[in-house]
């Protein structure tokens, strides 16, 4: 049953909202380079990806765990499926799940600890597929992915917890992250283990950069699962991002120079709305 | 069927959201209100699924005895403690809030404060002039750290416009740079996932 009070954000009575003409805009030439470029990559039209060493670095990571016989330790950080932070969790989700289906085919075992409740069944079900695929069903082990807290320092201070008793050796952190950043990055490195870090937080990119071992940064973030898999129509998706990217460019390249040169802002105000 | 049947839902349901956001249309503009109301109900449900989780995993560290076990059970202790005052007194009451004021913000400042000799550490690591990028960031480094302080001023006076003007064009050049960046990334990763094209969350062989 519809219960929801819905109040009209523009008035005006119109079934479009005009103030918003340019989000969808943007969104429909976005998605319209993600389909087109889909068609292409079904065609079998080979897209070049630039090496990212923070992903690569990953099988770097299982492969001296399983020499070692030490586990990893994998967080999409704090955040959970709803809302703002939610691309940045499942970005984190698709690193998870590359990992462990990586440790469950060289018997590593993973860790992976989640901020908010409504991840762990996500986080669960994706190692214990993982395992089955792999045909070591045995091996999954239901403690190892775990809820930590929603308290941003405890969940921090939980983790570096794992990963000291445990004695990891490799310390993923990929996903949303804020003020833990830091705290976590640095205690990971203090431990001696392989810090690769990912975030999309403009504040917490610097602290990455300086504590991790390797970083990814902004966009590089969403790029995890198709960098991994190499499955061109996921690479496709990132072909659509270069088009938007360089859409920007020329974008602000032009209205920066009318404005320069004419000194009128009508442009900047549009792009504004 | 295990990863179609979400992915349907998830698609169904963004749309609502999707044309909530542009359009007016009474129905679906209710129906995304409701779905909004069903995502708070369903996260307080997921909480009670985080504290089993959080019993289970610990109940068995203190039963196998592993290392650190004492800090479990104090943990158990005290959750079923902070647990039964909210419920018997609710989350308002002057016991709940005086453990939240006196525990919870006091421990979380103190692990906040770390990280001012965290950063010094960090820095120390990372600013070593190791290649012309190390260096490039070591420069700029000294730069505004000195902008920012009395001491660079009274070395040099142009010290802290010159670090101003690193950050407020260099810096923040980049950081759009950056932020539109992931915002184009964002949309791309939410088509993705709406359309079922990112299925890697869903686990097994993605």
């Amino acid at each position: 049953m519809l219960t929801g009070k819905y109040s009209d954000p523009d008035g005006g009575g119109n079934v479009f909202i005009a103030t918003r003409v340019y989000a969808l805009l943007t969104a429909v030439i976005i998605v319209a380079a993600l389909f087109y470029n889909l068609n292409l990559a079904k065609k079998g039209k080979k897209v070049y990806l630039r090496r990212i060493p923070g992903l690569d670095a990953l099988d770097e990571c299982v492969g001296r765990a399983a020499e070692m016989g030490r586990p990893i330790h994998v967080t999409p950080g704090l955040g959970g499926l709803t809302g703002t932070s939610a691309p940045q969790i499942l970005a984190g989700l698709e690193i998870q799940s590359y990992l462990a289906n990586k440790c469950a085919t060289y018997d590593v075992r993973l860790f992976c600890s989640v901020s908010e409740p409504e991840v762990l069944p996500v986080a669960q079900e994706i190692q214990k597929a993982s395992h089955i695929a792999a045909g070591r069903p045995d091996t999954y082990r239901e403690e190892d992915i775990r809820f930590l807290s929603q308290s941003q320092f405890a969940f921090a201070s939980a983790i570096i917890g794992i990963i000291e008793r445990e004695r990891c050796v490799a310390s993923v952190m990929i996903g949303a992250f804020a003020a833990e950043a830091l705290f976590l990055a640095e205690n990971s490195a203090q431990l001696g283990c392989i810090t690769i870090g990912g975030a999309t937080n403009l504040y917490q990119i610097p602290f990455f950069i300086a504590a991790c071992d390797y970083t990814l940064v902004g966009e590089e973030v969403f790029v995890g699962g198709a960098y991994v898999s190499q499955d061109q129509t996921k690479i496709a998706g990132l072909r659509a991002q270069d088009i938007g990217k360089a859409l920007t460019i020329a974008v602000l390249i032009v209205v920066a120079l009318y404005t320069t040169l004419t000194g009128d802002k009508s442009l900047v105000k549009i792009l504004n709305m | 069927m295990r990863k179609a049947l979400p992915t349907a839902i998830l698609s169904f349901v963004a749309t609502i959201i999707l044309v909530d956001y542009w359009f007016k249309v009474p129905v679906i503009n209710n129906a995304a209100k409701d779905i909004t109301t069903w995502v708070s109900l369903i996260a307080n449900v997921a909480l009670g699924l985080g504290a089993v989780n959080l019993l289970l995993v610990h109940s068995r560290h203190i039963r196998l005895k592993r290392q650190e076990w004492g800090n479990s059970t104090v943990l158990i202790a005290l959750m079923l403690f902070v647990a039964v005052v909210g419920i018997a007194q609710s989350s308002n009451s002057p016991t709940y809030r005086w453990i939240y004021d006196n525990i919870n913000v006091p421990i979380g400042s103190t692990l906040f404060a770390t990280a001012a000799f965290q950063i010094a550490s960090a820095s120390y690591r990372t600013f070593r002039a190791r290649n012309v990028e190390a260096a490039l960031l070591l420069l700029t480094g000294i730069f505004v750290m000195l902008g920012k302080v009395p001491l660079g001023e009274m070395m040099a006076s142009w010290m802290p416009t010159f670090a101003q003007w690193i950050l407020d064009v260099w810096n923040t050049a980049a950081q759009r740079g950056i932020m539109m960046c992931t915002a184009i990334g964002l949309i791309i990763i939410s088509v993705r996932v709406i359309t079922g094209m990112e299925r890697g969350h869903f686990g097994s062989g993605e």
